[in-house]
């Protein structure tokens, strides 16, 4: 009796947990454990894997100029993205944080992005940056065919991407701003601070608890952006908007080599989880109250 | 040097409702101005105005002879002490201190000397590493107090700096402040609830009850002549007894009857005293007020020589407090409990009859309907 109540005790914790278990698994876990398999192995057009290849096409990709071209244009869109989406983020919840006529307007504009497909948002833009009709070229007099250029066509969908993922963090920020005491910034006022020596030494600090969530989340989304890349570019011209999200897709979609996909996606996997990892580690030391 | 005049200053929150009304006051160069009153009468909102910190909706505020109803709060050069600490959380104890310090572009050394010289004055050297949240609601507010007087203002402002201390921290906080303000030689203003602070600390009280001052005068002034029943109650505890009673003349005194005109407790006025009572209210009820010290027993009486001014006024006593030196007897009069403060000797137990004697110098008269003190502006000629 006693025996079986403890053991009761031992299990019944699981047993909660095996709906979201099931869950995870299925849609998770399986696919995960799946895409590891699948990165050993050579594929056929139906993704079933054929030949065992081991590390090779790991090895194909680390010697692939292509691959590396991936690396070096996801890192740059990753930081223009992060920096961009959280600057946004961050003035616009500063500029709301005061109460004045029309702010309602105000925060919801500045919040709509979270509730904008990125796909929606991908086709306005388009059209804003057409390089006949487009309101950019426009009303800047100038004659650029931005998504066709090499040169400019990752800085636009980083651009676009930064102001989608801006709305999450505008609500992010406006909790974290909503946290700080009122009081601290009429003492600084009295102590003689000006906006600016507010802003760096009590918003800022304020806000640093949270600031390193929205940085973790926003460089995951920064990662996985895809939407927007698929409609505005398809990773091109000249595979200046390759990023390795999109470079995963055309190859297990278009060029049905899913070994390579999937070594891709574990590399992928591998960075978010190094950056994440060592973001926490930073934290632990760096934010102190 | 600093002169802080406050001219009809009125404070209307959109509620439209005034939370301040017509203030005026004068604050000289290195007073100790206390403001008092029960909560939500205005006195914060007073202060936060002076510090800049909220509008003023009607009225001038002076500071050096400079109309400073549009400066912003740092160019006031005031300093201030808020209710609730607003300690910077993301600070330790001595980058709180040296917060404003830093701000005037002070030289590391001299901050270090500054700011260890006034953690040493409030008792706080071995909280300086720590950071706000890991420190008692007294360490707070000697933190906040720390705060404000690291640097020199034209004036501190005060808001309630001692509320959360314990009685014996607060004492000696209270001998502290008095020796900053004697040290800094800087004019303070102080929101208070308590009593002693009040009493002890200012050189001038300012009651206050619902955004209209009440009286402006010394701490003894104020005790000794209030201008109306509020100020008599508010200030002093145990607080003034009041009792209705009715004025008549006798023999060419004032003969003040407890209750009713029928009563035979009455109380004798003669003198100057007397003859404005006569001439104000004569035939009326007024209401008359005694602090507790002011009621003696009959041998006290008799030294005062004012053993025949009280008639029949013999209580029972409901509750006794001994205080060490002092014991104070309460007893039911008027539906009301009346304090009487006696030398510790006395013995009289509960549910005992006292003969009790008024000193008529010491009384107070309040008109029943306007609740002025109707010797308020006479006794200070006299
Ligand atoms: N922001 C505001 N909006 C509307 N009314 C307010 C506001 N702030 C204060 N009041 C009102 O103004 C009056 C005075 O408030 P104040 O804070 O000055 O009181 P106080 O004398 O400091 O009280 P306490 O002793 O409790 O601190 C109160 O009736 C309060 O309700
Ligand atoms: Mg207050």
């Amino acid at each position: 009796m006693n025996k079986k109540v403890k053991a009761k005790g031992r299990f019944s914790p699981y047993v909660y947990l095996v709906p979201s278990l099931v869950i995870f698994a299925v849609f998770l876990f399986y696919p995960f454990a799946k895409t590891i398999y699948l990165s050993l192995f050579k594929t056929n057009k139906m993704g079933e894997a054929k030949i065992f290849y081991g590390i090779g096409n790991y090895a194909d990709l680390l010697s692939s100029p292509s691959f590396w071209n991936s690396m070096k244009v996801t890192l740059i869109f990753a930081v223009i993205v992060v920096v961009g989406s959280m600057l946004l983020g961050l003035i616009t919840a500063v500029l709301c944080n005061k109460a004045f006529p029309g702010i309602r307007f105000f925060s919801t504009a500045y919040a709509l992005p979270m509730a904008i497909a990125s796909s929606s948002a991908a086709m306005i833009f388009e059209l804003m940056l057409h390089p006949a009709v487009g309101i950019v070229n426009k009303l800047l007099g100038l004659d650029i065919n931005w998504l066709n250029d090499p040169n400019t066509a990752l800085y636009c969908v980083a651009i676009l991407t930064a102001w989608l993922n801006s709305g999450i963090n505008f609500l992010y920020f406006s909790a974290g701003l909503g946290n700080i005491d009122d009081s601290i910034y009429e003492r600084a006022s009295v102590d003689g601070a000006s906006g600016i020596q507010k802003f760096f030494s009590l918003t800022l600090p304020g806000l640093s608890p949270i600031m390193f969530y929205t940085l973790v989340v926003n460089i995951i989304q920064a990662f996985q952006s895809f939407g927007q890349i698929k409609i505005l570019t398809e990773g091109g011209p000249n595979e200046s908007t390759n990023v390795i999200v999109y470079s995963i897709y055309r190859d297990a979609f278009f060029n049905y080599k899913f070994g390579s996909a999937s070594a891709q996606s574990v590399i992928l996997f591998i960075i978010i989880m190094l950056i994440t990892l060592v973001m926490f580690r930073i934290e632990k030391k760096g934010v102190k109250y | 040097m600093s002169e802080i005049t406050l001219r009809n200053i009125c404070k209307q929150y959109e509620n439209e409702h005034f939370a301040v009304k017509d203030f005026n006051l004068d604050i000289h160069d290195r007073e100790f101005v206390i403001f008092v009153g029960p909560s939500g009468c205005g006195k914060s909102t007073t202060l936060r105005m002076i510090a800049g910190l909220e509008d003023i909706s009607d009225g001038e505020l002076w500071i050096d002879g400079q109309l400073c109803n549009y400066f912003e709060p740092k160019d006031r050069g005031l300093s201030m002490v808020f209710q609730n600490y607003a300690l910077y959380p993301n600070m330790t104890v001595y980058g709180n201190l040296a917060f404003a310090l830093k701000i005037r572009k002070m030289s590391k050394t001299e901050i270090d000397k500054t700011v260890r010289g006034v953690a040493k004055t409030l008792e706080i050297e071995h909280l300086l590493e720590r950071y706000p949240n890991a420190l008692s609601g007294g360490q707070k507010q000697r933190v906040a107090i720390g705060s404000a007087i690291v640097r020199k203002p034209k004036a501190f402002l005060m808001d309630e700096p001692l509320s959360n201390l314990d009685a014996k921290l607060r004492a000696q906080m209270r001998i502290e402040l008095a020796k900053i303000h004697k040290e800094t030689e800087t004019t303070i203003i102080y929101v208070t609830h308590d009593q002693t602070e009040a009493m002890t600390l200012g050189s001038k009280i300012v009651v206050m009850k619902d955004g209209l001052v009440q009286q402006v005068a010394a701490p003894a002034e104020v005790y000794n002549h209030p201008v109306n029943l509020f100020v008599a109650g508010f200030i002093g505890s145990p607080s003034m007894n009041f009792m209705k009673a009715w004025v008549a003349e006798e023999g060419g005194h004032a003969a003040l009857y407890l209750g009713s005109m029928a009563s035979d407790s009455k109380i004798i006025l003669d003198g100057a005293k007397g003859q404005r009572l006569l001439e104000k209210e004569k035939g009326n009820e007024v209401i008359i007020g005694v602090r507790p010290e002011d009621i003696y027993e009959y041998e006290d009486a008799v030294k005062g020589g004012f053993d025949k001014n009280s008639i029949n006024i013999c209580k029972t006593v409901s509750t006794r407090e001994v205080l060490g030196a002092e014991v104070v007897l309460y007893f039911e009069e008027q539906d009301k409990t009346q304090a009487v403060r006696l030398k510790p000797e006395n013995m009289t137990r509960v549910g005992e009859d006292i003969d009790l004697y008024v000193d008529p110098d010491r009384i107070h008269v309040f008109d029943l309907s306007t609740e002025e003190n109707i010797f308020y502006g006479k006794e200070q000629q006299a």
